[in-house]
């Protein structure tokens, strides 16, 4: 038993620099366990639509459910935009109509509460 | 001074034993041959080199771990700041985040976030944290590899021999000759796993890492929130007050490590790996005199009264050092108390050492350089 552990012991080194030596081999495998992936209440899940002009570009995201166990009677549907855009968007079958300029964020004519600047334009969180 | 029970007291047998780690940290500090570009990184590369050797040497010669563990670990740690900070005005323009970086998903992963995105990544299947998982510095998988397959090795070694914010206390407890409050009682070490507990469960009824958001105290000397509103304020507040309180202030009276010992959520998280690795340090009872200088010395509170090393004990080695009879060593689970303590020393250092020279001093040669080229 003891020389078990003295030879463990001993290859505890070699697995130390294994770790960082093959560390891209080892990420991409970790990058591959189901759980690998952004929480989409981060990063406003996957885009489904986009609508873009000389002017402006629209990315609108899947709906998602916030909440750990995802609470499906609320959902939150993120907007990002680029440029400045006055028009109607349809999300989740309900009409919006953005007024989106750089210092202006509003949907159906409220001012929008979760909006925030990116480095290329704004993003929208509506509920 | 030596420590006679462990000290080679022999140089050559010393650099011998030192030779397998010039080797390796030559290696892993080349990074595949990239910080070998000019003539100043080779320099720059060979003095890095040269550092963390001569205190692996000391550590063997004078038979003190510990003391020689924390110049270096305490160094890394500053350096590792310089370079982490240069690297995100290099690439944002700003040691802030806004909105704008959270959103993009440009966030460093940080090894204490671990502890907040476990429940979510187990119920929901997704990590809760604004980073990358492939790509950029700090990439979550990446730093997952690291941190479970260096736990698995070495447990909670990684606060003493990895964590790049661990320094920053071990340093300011060692200031104070004498500690102004003399005891401090070891139960506030479960603190630190209802820490653990509060962070994970409140991290996943928001989907937000909490402990990041509020009171991580070292955001102050990496990366912290920019102060755009009264929140942010608040967060920037919170975090000074933290970092001087509990790795500055509380340390340098107490001289123990009162944000590792009693605060940080992943210094319980690493606790539970010392269950899995086989290094440990033990107290050979037999050898034992009762004199309580290693519970004196411990700065995790990781020593009981029955003077038994805990399940939150970072591997440091000061109690070892401290122990005048040898009693408190270092063991590899399944071998015999008391014998082969120095090759059980040996064979912990070197692992242990590897992911002190690996993990941290890509960050030290980067330090280097960047405080080279101010002058
Ligand atoms: S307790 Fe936390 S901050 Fe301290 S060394 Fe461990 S992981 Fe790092
Ligand atoms: S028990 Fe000893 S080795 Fe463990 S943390 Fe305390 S002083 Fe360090
Ligand atoms: S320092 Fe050594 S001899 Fe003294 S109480 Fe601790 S283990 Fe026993």
């Amino acid at each position: 038993m003891k020389y078990i552990s003295y030879s463990i012991a001993a290859t505890m080194t070699i697995m130390m620099m294994l770790i960082f030596i093959n560390l891209d081999g080892w990420m991409q495998m970790a990058a591959q366990l189901p759980f690998m992936k952004i929480d989409p209440t981060i990063t406003g899940g996957e885009v489904v639509d986009s609508i873009v002009s000389d002017n402006y570009k629209l990315w609108i995201h899947e709906g998602v459910h916030p909440g750990l166990f995802e609470d499906k009677s609320r959902t939150i549907t993120q907007i990002d935009i680029e440029g400045d855009y006055y028009g109607k968007v349809t999300v989740n079958g309900k009409q919006y109509e953005l007024n989106a300029t750089s210092h202006d964020v509003k949907v159906n004519g409220e001012e929008y509460a979760a909006s925030f600047k990116r480095k290329n334009g704004w993003t929208l969180r509506i509920e | 001074m030596k420590n006679k029970l462990y000290s080679t007291g022999n140089v050559l047998r010393s650099i011998l034993l030192t030779l397998p780690m010039t080797l390796i940290s030559m290696m892993m500090l080349s990074q595949g041959g990239q910080a070998l570009g000019t003539l100043e990184d080779t320099c720059v590369y060979l003095a890095a080199c040269a550092i963390y050797n001569i205190a692996f040497f000391l550590m063997l010669y004078k038979g003190e771990i510990d003391k020689w563990r924390a110049v270096v670990f305490a160094t890394s740690a500053v350096l590792f700041s310089v370079s982490f900070m240069n690297n995100l005005i290099e690439l944002r323009g700003s040691v802030t985040y806004s909105d704008a970086d959270v959103l993009s998903c440009e966030i460093p992963f940080c090894h204490i976030v671990t502890t907040m995105v476990v429940i979510p990544a187990a119920i929901k299947q997704t990590i809760i944290f604004p980073g990358s998982i492939m790509t950029g510095f700090a990439s979550i998988s990446a730093m997952f590899v690291i941190i479970f397959g260096s736990s698995i090795i070495l447990g909670r070694g990684f606060c003493s021999w990895g964590c790049f914010y661990g320094g920053w206390d071990d340093a300011f407890s060692r200031v104070a000759k004498n500690p102004i409050i003399k005891k401090v009682n070891v139960a506030y070490r479960w603190f630190s796993f209802a820490m653990l507990i509060i962070m994970a469960l409140w991290s996943a009824a928001t989907l937000a890492p909490e402990y990041c958001s509020w009171l991580c105290p070292f955001k102050l000397v990496t990366e912290r929130d920019a102060i755009v509103d009264t929140e942010t304020l608040l967060k920037n507040v919170v975090m000074v007050i933290l970092f001087l309180g509990l790795v500055v202030v509380l340390p340098l009276i107490t001289k123990k490590r009162i944000q590792c010992a009693t605060f940080c959520p992943m210094g319980a998280f690493e606790s539970l790996f010392n269950k899995i690795s086989i290094f440990h340090v033990k107290n050979n009872e037999s050898k034992c005199i009762k004199c309580g200088k290693c519970q004196r010395s411990c700065p995790l509170l990781a020593i009981d009264s029955k003077l038994k090393p805990l399940i939150n004990c970072s591997k440091c080695g000061k109690c070892v050092d401290a122990c005048p009879t040898g009693a408190m060593q270092f063991h590899i689970k399944g071998t015999p108390v008391g014998t082969k303590i120095t090759t059980a020393r040996l064979l912990f250092l070197y692992p242990a050492y590897t992911l002190m020279v690996t993990l941290i001093g890509g960050s030290v040669v980067n330090a280097i350089k960047i405080i080279i080229n101010l002058f």
